[in-house]
C-alpha cells in the first residue's frame, strides 16, 4: 500500500466535504431534521428528469442545476409539510421525498425511457474518479475539492453571520419569533442551503458519503458537546478524523480483513466513500461506548439522556 | 421494466389479481404499523433497516461463495438481510434510548453507516471476482410489475399474522404508545412488546423490499399513517384509515399502472398514496387546511363583529341600564364606527368590512355619512356580546385555570367557557357590580 499524491488529494476532499456538510448538519440533527439529506439524494430526481427534458441533452451543469431546484424544493416542501400536517421532520421528509422521485421516475418513463438518464448520472460521483483531472488535466486544485471548499465557504458565511439567529432558532423558536429574529426565515435558509450543499457534494463524492457526513459528525459531537460552538467545533474535528482514517482503512485493511475472516485472500483496496462512512460509524460506535461507560463511572456528569426538546442538558460549571 | 410489463398485456386479469392481492395486503399492513412507528417518530425506519440490509446481502454471499456451492442462495442472502437489519435495528434502539442522540440522527447515523459497510463488502466481492456477483443488489431488490403468486402469498400470510398480532395485543400497544410508563408501572412486558413491534416492522420490511422495493415499502409505511392522522381521533380509527388508506392506494396504483403503458407500478402506488394524502392535507374535516382556514376566518370575523357591536354600545352610552334592566336609553344615537373603534388599532378597511357584514345582517342601520346605527336587532347582539365580555373578565379573574379556552375562541354565552356552577355566580357577581357602578354614576367604558 503506498501512499501518493492522488491518496492526498482524496483525504483533502472528502475532509472538505465533511466539513462542509458538518456545518449545516449540526443545525439539522438538532432541529431533528436529520433525515432530510437522505432524503434528497432521493427527491432530486424529478429536477434532473426536467432539466433534461427543457435542455434536450444531457448537459451534465445543467442537470445539476435541475437537481439544485428539485432539492431545495423538497427542502422547503418538508419544511412547509412539518407545519401544515403537524407532523415531526421524519416524517414529512419521508413524504415529500418519495412522492417527489415517484414523479421523476414517473416523468422518466413516460417521456424519456428512451434516454437512459439515470439519476446516477448527477448522484453517484465516485470519490476516487472525481480528483482525477488533477493526474490528467493538470489542474493544481481538483474541481470536486473546488466545489466543497464553495460549499465550506457558503456555509461557513451563513453560520458565521447568523450564528445568534441559528442558535436561537434552533433552540427556542418561539422566543426568536418574539424577539423578532425571523426563525421560519431562518429555517427555510438553512434548510436550502443543506439542499444546495448536499447536490453540489452528491455529484462530486456521492450520496453516501455526504449523507453520512452530514449527520453521523454531529451525532458524535453531541455526545460530548456542552454548547453549541463545542458541538460545531468537535463535528468538524471528527470529519475530518474519519476521512483521513476512512480513506486510510479503505485503502486495504477493512477489505482484506473482511475477506481474511470469512478465509479469502486479500481483496485490495475498497470503495472509499463507503469506507469513510462505515468508519464514520464506527468511530461514533466506540464514542457511544465511551459515553456510556463515562457515565457509569461518573455519576452527576452530564447525562446521557436526551436533553428537553432540543436542548443539550447543561453541563456542570467548566472548571 | 417494459419486458415486465408485457405479459400484461396477455393476462391482464390473473397478473392483476397477483399484484393487486400482494400490494393491497402489503399495504395495509404497512399502514397500521406505520401509525406505531408514526407516534414514535420513527416513520423511516423501515428506510434505515431497508438500507441496512445491504451489508447482510453481501456478508452472505460472500460466506455462501466460500462455503457453499456458490451462487446466489436465495435463502441465505435474506438471512444476511435479516440479521444486520436485526442489528441495524438494535443499534437504533440504543442509540436512541441511551445517548444523548435523538431518533432521527439515530436513525440516519445507521442508515449511512451500515450503507457504507454494504458498498465496502459489495467491493469486496467485486475485487475477489466471484462467480455470479453481478446483480447481486438487484437480486434482492424487487420491483412490484413481477409480483409472483408465491411471493404475494407470502405477503399476505406475514401481513394476517402482523394484522392478528396487533389485534390481540390493542390494548398494550395502545398503552405503548401514548404511555409508555403507565406500560412500565402496570407490570407489561414493555420492552418485549417494543421488540415485537420493530421486528414485526422489520420482517414486513424485508419482506416488501424483495418484493415491492425499498422506495415503495418506505412510502407505504409513512404517507397512509400521517393521511390517517389528518382524520382520526382514536388510535383504532387511525389503525383502521391508514390500513384502508393503504389499501386504497396501492390498489389504484397499481390499476392506473395496469392500464397506462409505461407507468411503473412502484412509482404510480407513491403518487396515488402520496394524492391521497395531499387531498386530505386540504380537504379532511378538522385538521385540513381548507378547515382550518375556514374556521379561523369565521372564528377572526365573529370576534370583529362583536367588538364593533360593543364600541357602538359603548357609544350609546348607560351600559349598565342595558345590561341589568335590558333597558335602551341612546337608541337614535349615530355613531361613527371608525370613531367608536379609535383606540383598538383597526385598520380602515377592517372596519368598513365589519360594517358591511353587521348592515347585510340587519344589526346596524346606515345613517348619513360613514355614520350607523344599531337597529334594535344589533342592540340586543351587542348587550349579550358585552354581557359575555364583562363575563368572561370575572372568569378570567377568578378561574384563571380554565382561562386558556376564554382566549381561545369567541364565545356566545359565559356558560360554554365557565365550569357548572361558576356561571351562575359570576352572572351575581356581574349584576352587584353594574348596580355599584349605577349608584357610583360611573360611566363605564370597559372593553
Amino acid at each position: 500500500m503506498s501512499w501518493n499524491q492522488l491518496d492526498t488529494w482524496i483525504v483533502i476532499t472528502a475532509a472538505l466535504v465533511s466539513m462542509a456538510c458538518a456545518l449545516p448538519g449540526v443545525f439539522l440533527v438538532l432541529s431533528r431534521q436529520s433525515m432530510m439529506a437522505h432524503g434528497l439524494s432521493h427527491a432530486v430526481l424529478p429536477g434532473i428528469v426536467v432539466a433534461y427534458l427543457v435542455s434536450g441533452g444531457i448537459h451534465t451543469p445543467t442537470l445539476v442545476a435541475g437537481a439544485l431546484v428539485a432539492g431545495v424544493l423538497c427542502a422547503t416542501l418538508t419544511r412547509a409539510l412539518q407545519e401544515a400536517a403537524s407532523i415531526d421532520p421524519g416524517t414529512a421528509s419521508g413524504i415529500s421525498f418519495t412522492t417527489l422521485f415517484a414523479l421523476g421516475l414517473v416523468l422518466q418513463r413516460l417521456f424519456a425511457d428512451h434516454a437512459h438518464i439515470e439519476a446516477s448520472h448527477v448522484l453517484y460521483g465516485n470519490l476516487e474518479l472525481s480528483i482525477l483531472d488533477v493526474l490528467f488535466q493538470g489542474s493544481a486544485f481538483p474541481a470536486a475539492a473546488r466545489r466543497a471548499l464553495l460549499g465550506l465557504a457558503l456555509n461557513a458565511g451563513l453560520v458565521l453571520f447568523l450564528f445568534k439567529e441559528l442558535r436561537i432558532a434552533t433552540f427556542d423558536p418561539q422566543h426568536a419569533a418574539a424577539v423578532g429574529a425571523r426563525p421560519r426565515l431562518v429555517e427555510y435558509l438553512l434548510v436550502s442551503s443543506s439542499a444546495f450543499t448536499c447536490v453540489l457534494a452528491f455529484e462530486s463524492v456521492g450520496s453516501i458519503l455526504v449523507v453520512a457526513m452530514m449527520i453521523v459528525p454531529p451525532a458524535f459531537a453531541s455526545l460530548f458537546a456542552r454548547d453549541l460552538r463545542e458541538m460545531i467545533a468537535l463535528s468538524l474535528g471528527f470529519g475530518v478524523a474519519a476521512s483521513l482514517l476512512g480513506h486510510v482503512l479503505s485503502r486495504g485493511p477493512l477489505g482484506n480483513a473482511t475477506a481474511a475472516v470469512i478465509g479469502f485472500g486479500p481483496a485490495g483496496s475498497t470503495n472509499t466513500a463507503g469506507g469513510i462512512a462505515a468508519t464514520a460509524g464506527l468511530l461514533l460506535l466506540a464514542g457511544t461506548v465511551a459515553r456510556v461507560l463515562w457515565d457509569r463511572r461518573r455519576p452527576g456528569w452530564p447525562s446521557a439522556v436526551p436533553g428537553e426538546a432540543g436542548r443539550l442538558p447543561s453541563g456542570p460549571a467548566r472548571p | 421494466m417494459i419486458a415486465a410489463l408485457e405479459p400484461w398485456a396477455a393476462a391482464p386479469s390473473y397478473n392483476l389479481r397477483v399484484v393487486v392481492l400482494g400490494v393491497a395486503t402489503l399495504g395495509v399492513t404497512t399502514g397500521v404499523l406505520g401509525c406505531f412507528l408514526l407516534f414514535r417518530r420513527r416513520s423511516l425506519l423501515s428506510d434505515a433497516l431497508g438500507h441496512a440490509t445491504l451489508p447482510g446481502v453481501a456478508l452472505a454471499f460472500l460466506l455462501a461463495a466460500r462455503l457453499g456451492p456458490g451462487g446466489k442462495p436465495f435463502l441465505a442472502l435474506m438471512c444476511g438481510a435479516l440479521v444486520t437489519g436485526w442489528i441495524a435495528l438494535r443499534a437504533v434502539h440504543f442509540l436512541g434510548r441511551r445517548t444523548r442522540i435523538r431518533e432521527d440522527a439515530a436513525l440516519a447515523c445507521v442508515l449511512s453507516a451500515s450503507y457504507g459497510l454494504g458498498v465496502v463488502w459489495l467491493s469486496v466481492v467485486q475485487n475477489l471476482e466471484l462467480p455470479h456477483a453481478s446483480g447481486l443488489e438487484s437480486s434482492i431488490y424487487g420491483m412490484a410489475a413481477s409480483l409472483l403468486l408465491s411471493e404475494s402469498v407470502a405477503l399476505a400470510g406475514i401481513s394476517i399474522a402482523t394484522l392478528v398480532g396487533v389485534g390481540l395485543l390493542f390494548k398494550e400497544l395502545n398503552a405503548l404508545s401514548f404511555d409508555e410508563g403507565f406500560v412500565s408501572a402496570h407490570g407489561l412486558p414493555h420492552r418485549w412488546l417494543d421488540e415485537l413491534l420493530m421486528v414485526a416492522c422489520l420482517l414486513v420490511t424485508i419482506a416488501g423490499i424483495q418484493a415491492v422495493g425499498l422506495l415503495l415499502v418506505t412510502a407505504m409505511f409513512v404517507i397512509p399513517a400521517a393521511t390517517a392522522r389528518l382524520y382520526a381521533r382514536s388510535l383504532r380509527g387511525t389503525l383502521v384509515i391508514a390500513g384502508a388508506v393503504g389499501a386504497a392506494g396501492s390498489v389504484g396504483g397499481a390499476i392506473a399502472s395496469a392500464t397506462v403503458q409505461r407507468l411503473p407500478a412502484g412509482a404510480a402506488i407513491i403518487l396515488a398514496l402520496g394524492g391521497l394524502f395531499f387531498l386530505s392535507l386540504v380537504l379532511a374535516p378538522r385538521r385540513g387546511l381548507a378547515f382550518t382556514k375556514a374556521s379561523a376566518a369565521l372564528r377572526r370575523r365573529r370576534t370583529e363583529n362583536g367588538q364593533l357591536l360593543r364600541a357602538l354600545l359603548a357609544a350609546e352610552g348607560a351600559q349598565q341600564l342595558a345590561l341589568l334592566h335590558e333597558h335602551r336609553v341612546g337608541s337614535s344615537v349615530d355613531a361613527s364606527p371608525a370613531q367608536a373603534l379609535r383606540d383598538w388599532g383597526w385598520a380602515p378597511q377592517r372596519v368598513e368590512r365589519a360594517v358591511r357584514r353587521l348592515t347585510r345582517s340587519g344589526d346596524l342601520l346606515p345613517t348619513n355619512a360613514d355614520r350607523v346605527q344599531l337597529s334594535y336587532q344589533g342592540w340586543q347582539r351587542a348587550v349579550r356580546a358585552e354581557r359575555t365580555h364583562r363575563l368572561t373578565q370575572l372568569l378570567l379573574a377568578k378561574r384563571p385555570d380554565v382561562a386558556r379556552d376564554a382566549l381561545l375562541a369567541p364565545v356566545d354565552e359565559i356558560e360554554e367557557i365557565a365550569p357548572a356552577g361558576v356561571a351562575a355566580e359570576l352572572r351575581r357577581t356581574l349584576e352587584l357590580q353594574l348596580e355599584a357602578e349605577l349608584r357610583l354614576g360611573r360611566t363605564a367604558t370597559g372593553r
